[in-house]
């Protein structure tokens, strides 16, 4: 027999369209080299060094884990590269890390309440890795033996051969795996997978070695090499599917076809907290990991009082994603300011609106909406019909912000129990009584 | 400077890398034996007749053993086996983990993670129809 030479199978690579199919489709990464310094003009981005430079210590502090739950704002006018920067910062990420980016106006839908699309929008950027481990025999048939009882009745016994590069061995088989190789029509020569666990065949594609067996053979014959090392080998592979997927699995029978159709719907807060509830033992277990990713909102803007109130909430989880905003206003009215106070049935003067955009810029923009309610109510008191700056400034001073009651609070601590300089004292006092 | 430097780094990792290849080798040539003493196994389960003995060979020698030991035997033996090839799987993790750290790569993820089978597959079914 003449040697046949070795063939190595091909590596299969994907050729990436080199073309300009959306704007942002040339950006790779952000273009940094190893110190986290932005070159000029590297990986499709051009420019903005400093922004990038900003950008890359974010990144760095997302690989490490050490920024999920906080939020990043990008602010420019039109033009100046702010979703080319998250683009950038996405590229950059990789596939392991969970990216969804959407524009605020997206939000505003029919079918959805603008709650439920914000948070299938941060639970799409919460990944979770597992891991499945099976053990598989693989290798190439070298003889197929069934044996049919004589007697007509009874059970089929039968020998598989099976080798690689490395060894060979003789398995017995039962019965049932004896049907499953008829079914798989596999034969000599063919380079075959054998599930221990399940016990199912799969047929990876014929031995080169084998290819002049035939002078003609099918159109769908594969041809690969003969499998190499053990037989029996441990496969383990880990994947890493965001909260939102396993959320459409589980709350409709067929959820899966609703992942292509995008037509979610709104998903039951049972199902979220089951899921929640499992994602949670699982990690206790050791099962799982969460991947905390990023949510990029464009367009920020858009959102109302509403949904920054959400967000704030959402923020404070303890699985949640890093979110970028970017927008191109500067500081403007929040949209609903003026609807919330509508809402309250408060009307308020404008330069009481003016104070309270102050004050939600120096404490937070939760204590400003409280501050609303409150201000409405001493407004009320003193019987006007509008909130003026006196009632901002009442509720003020009635109701303190984190900041002003942490510093209240060290200010006076003497005058609390078990504080820590009085201890020493009050232990000289309890041994000298 | 920079020479030695380089020289060390090239011994390091090409002996990481030997370390590696080194240990899937152990890996067949266990599994080798967990086949033949499977085999083995099968051999004398289909042929005996219990109470006689049986011929078997322990490495360079032949032995003659009742039946029922040399079953004991093989299944001790092919415990012991399972139980180092999941060691040595074991440690090729912790030998890659080193020679990536060594190369500079990110660490491979999830892999010292439980393994959950089932539900993974019911997860990755209905992700990928």
């Amino acid at each position: 027999m003449a040697a046949i030479p070795s063939v190595k199978v091909a590596e299969v690579r994907e050729f990436s369209r080199i073309e300009r199919i959306g704007t942002h489709s040339h950006i790779r990464g952000l273009g940094l080299d190893d110190a986290l310094e932005p070159r000029e003009v590297s990986q499709g981005m051009v420019g903005q060094l400093t922004a990038r430079r900003a950008s890359g210590v974010v990144l760095e502090m997302i690989r490490e884990g050490k920024i999920a739950g906080r939020a990043v704002l990008i602010a420019g006018q039109p033009g100046t590269g702010k979703t080319a920067i998250a683009m950038g910062m996405a590229q950059a990420l990789g596939d392991n890390t969970p990216f969804t980016s959407m524009a605020g106006s997206e939000i505003y839908s029919l079918e959805m309440s603008k709650t439920e699309a914000l948070t299938q929008a941060f639970r799409k950027s919460i990944g979770v890795r597992i891991k499945e481990e099976t053990e598989i025999i693989e290798g190439e048939v070298v003889e197929v033996q069934i044996d049919r009882p004589a007697t007509g009745t009874g059970a089929k016994v039968g020998k598989l051969t099976l080798k690689t590069t490395d060894m060979e061995t003789v398995y017995d088989l039962g019965n049932k795996m004896i049907e499953s190789l008829i079914k798989e029509k596999a034969q000599a020569g063919d380079v075959i997978t054998i599930d221990k666990a399940t016990g199912k065949i799969s047929k990876l594609g014929r031995s080169f070695t084998r290819a002049r067996d035939y002078d003609a053979t099918g159109p769908q014959t594969r041809f690969v090499q003969c499998p190499e090392g053990e037989l029996q080998k441990r496969k383990e592979v880990t994947h890493t599917v965001t909260l939102h997927e396993i959320d459409v699995i589980n709350s409709r029978t067929q959820g899966f076809l609703a992942l292509f159709s995008g037509d979610t719907g709104e998903i039951k807060s049972e199902v979220r907290d089951q899921i929640n509830s499992k994602v949670a033992e699982w990690r206790e277990e050791g099962k799982a990991e969460i991947v905390p990713g990023v949510l990029f909102i464009d367009e920020v803007h858009m959102l109302d009082m509403e949904c920054f109130s959400f967000l704030n909430r959402a923020l404070e989880d303890d699985m949640a994603p890093v979110l970028i905003m970017a927008t191109n206003r500067g500081i403007t009215k929040i949209r609903g300011t003026k609807y919330r106070c509508e809402e309250e049935d408060a009307e308020m003067q404008e330069d009481a609106l003016l104070v309270l955009t102050r004050l939600s810029m120096e404490t937070s923009l939760r204590y400003a909406i409280q501050l609303i309610t409150v201000a409405n109510l001493i407004a009320r008191k003193r019987k006007a019909m509008e909130i003026a700056v006196e009632d901002i400034k009442k509720a003020y001073s009635l109701f303190l912000d984190e900041t002003r009651s942490t510093q209240y609070l060290k200010d006076i601590q003497d005058e609390f129990m078990f504080n820590e300089e009085d201890e020493q004292q009050s232990e000289v006092a309890m041994e000298t009584a | 400077m920079d020479i030695e430097k380089t020289q060390q780094f090239l011994i390091q990792t090409e002996t990481a890398a030997q370390e590696i290849l080194i240990t899937k080798d152990e890996l067949v040539a266990l599994d080798f034996r967990r086949q033949k003493t499977r085999e083995a196994f099968r051999a004398l389960k289909n042929d005996m007749i219990p109470g006689e003995k049986a011929w078997m060979s322990v490495g360079n020698m032949f032995v003659k053993t009742r039946t029922l030991k040399a079953q004991n035997l093989l299944e001790r033996e092919m415990k012991e086996l399972d139980k180092d090839i999941s060691d040595l799987h074991n440690k090729l993790k912790e030998q890659v983990k080193m020679l990536r750290d060594l190369e500079g790569k990110p660490e491979l993820k999830g892999f010292d993670l439980q393994p959950i089978t089932k539900e993974a597959d019911i997860i990755m079914k209905a992700l990928s129809k």
